[in-house]
């Protein structure tokens, strides 16, 4: 069901390796098998999806979804969803942050900076892995804007 | 310093000094002025009693004299005045008679002045009877016996001495007046300059009074100042202590909570694998040597045990956590200051627990007058939630549980006081019940030790404290006090 035409890319910014290796088995076993590039810290991610030029023009025609934590070792994960929304070439992208906080004001936060799906990270493993798999399901199903 | 006080104590008793002299001054002024008007009245005595006395010379003249014109002219209307004069001589000497005496004119003169005037007057009488009947030779011969003439001589000496002596009397009493007339001028003028002393002095005392006053006035308010400026930072440094730990709560709970996931995605992950070896062995049984038995059992066994330890462990470390990122976020929630009826309100949260109160026939009785605050509802909701959730929670089961709550007013805070009959906590442990994770007495009650912990941080952050009292195996009181208006309260915390 993916757009065969221009894969999906995953990019998965998560600074905990065994939280980054959960969600990769988990999407996997959910069927999803398009391309997962892992990153552990936000400078980093900022410097694959920015670009050299630094305006995301390199993922033009591209098709991008971004699983970002919100908690970062070099920043957090509102200042790269604030410099996506920034950049002309990225501000369509689907983001959708992934994480254990789930205070209100930190959800009403992200989506104001406009992420497009917020999932907390459950504490119950079922529930977590439930979570993870309806993921993979939606991003099987969602239509993912490309860059322009 | 000192010798300015010294002055300056010393100066009351000067005023004090000062107002007995003027006092002395006033009455001797008094005096003198009394001493004035006498001297005036008797010297107008003196120059009254003189002209009465000239007056009463005047009339035996007028006597006398009209005696002469009947005795040349025989006319009766001669004879007019000599009527008059005959009438009011006596009287005039009578009215005089307290006077003389008091000049101190001798009876023996009065007595004399008295015959004289009387036998001059008979005298004149006679000449004037005998003249009448015609026999003017005869009266002309009683004149001429000289009688008359010696006796008005001897009136005429006798009234010039009380002349010389009213005259006296009166220069007398005039020196007299001037003397006192002078002492008077003299005892008012020092009686003025006194009191312009007085009154400089007492003007001189109250300004340095109030000048001290003042000073003192200033040194109290910059002393009160000071402790307000003092208070003032101690609050902001309680506050930001507060603050600081509460954001380290949230911190630690939050980040404890992501190794967390891993532990138990892993754990999930070795589940699943010990599962897929265990249907391997299902289906393909291993030969029956101890080393295959001992396989088996570590997979049907000992590995599910295991995990299931570390799901419990796991469990209830991630409850431990969700209460304090609980109590975190108790802590930084923005308060509602409302006017709130605490009897409705209790009453309200007693009602939540219904269900737990008719299980075990409980008895809550909330006092109507329990006071009304202005303060945060949900933050006080959970607070007389949690107590009253620890008071049927720990009842004693030997008796019916009776849960009693009242309150009154203490000055700018409200206490409330929640007293039960139940189970009682040991008097070591009255503080200890209130740190986060303690629990004290038996262990068979569900629980997290979160609950005091909670209401400790709501009832600081609403501006007071609760503390304890209890007899183990009697019952505990609670005793709950915040400010009874929470913008009040919270001025000081935020300035």
């Amino acid at each position: 069901m993916i757009n065969t035409a221009r894969p999906v890319k995953i990019v998965m910014i998560e600074d905990d390796e065994g939280h980054a290796r959960l969600i990769e088995k988990n999407i996997r076993r959910a069927g999803v098998t398009n391309e997962i590039v892992a990153f552990v810290n936000g400078t980093e991610a900022l410097a694959f999806l920015l670009g050299a030029d630094g305006t995301g023009s390199e993922h033009v025609g591209k098709t991008l979804l971004v699983l970002l934590d919100l908690n970062l070792p070099d920043m957090t994960g509102m200042d790269i969803l604030a410099r996506m929304r920034d950049s002309a070439h990225l501000k369509r992208t689907m983001v959708i942050i992934l994480t254990t906080t789930d205070d209100p004001r930190e959800v009403h936060r992200c989506y104001d900076l406009g992420a497009n799906v917020y999932v907390p990270k459950p504490m119950q493993y079922e529930k977590f892995v439930n979570a993870i798999q309806q993921l993979g399901l939606f991003l099987s199903v969602m239509a993912v804007p490309e860059a322009k | 310093m000192n010798r300015k006080s010294i002055i300056f104590r010393s100066v009351p008793l000067f005023l004090f000094a000062g107002a007995i002299l003027l006092l002395a001054l006033v009455l001797s002024s008094l005096h003198f002025a009394n001493l004035t008007s006498r001297n005036a009245n008797e010297a107008l005595d003196a120059a009254r009693l003189n002209s009465r006395v000239m007056r009463l010379f005047s009339l035996v003249q007028d006597a006398e004299t009209s005696q002469r014109g009947y005795l040349l002219t025989a006319e009766k209307r001669y004879l007019a005045p000599f009527k008059r004069a005959e009438a009011l001589i006596p009287l005039h000497f009578r009215s005089l008679l307290p006077d003389f005496q008091s000049i101190a004119l001798s009876p023996v003169t009065i007595n004399r002045l008295d015959t004289l005037i009387k036998t001059k007057l008979v005298e004149l009488r006679d000449t004037v009877e005998l003249k009448r009947l015609g026999k003017a030779g005869d009266a002309l011969a009683l004149v001429e016996s000289d009688q008359g003439r010696q006796a008005m001589e001897e009136i005429r000496q006798i009234l010039v001495r009380i002349d010389a002596i009213t005259d006296n009397t009166g220069f007398v009493r005039l020196s007299a007046l001037t003397q006192a007339t002078r002492l008077l001028l003299i005892s008012i003028t020092g009686g003025a300059i006194l009191l312009v002393f007085l009154v400089g002095g007492a003007v001189a005392l109250i300004f340095s009074h109030s000048r001290q006053l003042e000073k003192a006035g200033d040194a109290l308010e910059l002393q009160n100042e000071t402790l307000e400026q003092k208070v003032r930072e101690r609050t902001r440094f309680l506050e930001r202590a507060n603050r600081e730990l509460q954001s380290y709560a949230y911190i630690v709970g939050h980040d404890l909570r992501a190794p967390l996931v891993n532990i138990m995605g892993f754990t999930a992950e070795l589940e699943r694998a010990s599962g897929q070896f265990a249907d391997y062995l299902e289906a393909n049984p291993l030969p029956d040597d101890p080393t295959a038995k001992a396989a088996r059992e570590a997979v049907q066994e000992d590995v599910p045990e295991a995990l299931r330890f570390i799901r419990s462990s796991m469990k209830r470390m991630d409850d431990l956590i969700n209460e304090i990122l609980k109590l975190a976020r108790a802590g930084n929630r923005h308060l509602q200051a409302e006017t709130l009826e605490l009897s409705k309100l209790v009453a309200e949260s007693a009602a939540t627990l219904q269900h737990r109160l008719d299980g075990g026939n409980a008895v809550v009785t909330i006092s109507p007058d329990l006071p009304t605050v202005v303060s945060d509802r949900l933050a006080l909701q959970q607070i007389f939630g949690n107590l009253l959730d620890n008071a049927i929670k720990y009842a004693d089961p030997s008796r019916s549980p009776l849960i009693e709550v009242f309150g009154e007013v203490v000055g700018e805070d409200v206490t409330v006081t929640v007293r039960d009959n139940g189970r009682g906590i040991a008097s070591q442990d009255n503080e200890r019940i209130f740190e986060l994770f303690r629990r004290s007495g038996r262990q068979d009650r569900p629980g997290e030790g979160i609950g005091l912990a909670h209401v400790r941080a709501l009832v600081r952050r609403l501006g007071g404290d609760v503390s304890v009292s209890s007899v183990l195996g009697e019952g505990t009181s609670f005793y709950v006090t915040f400010a009874a208006d929470l913008r009040r309260a919270k001025k000081w915390g935020e300035q």
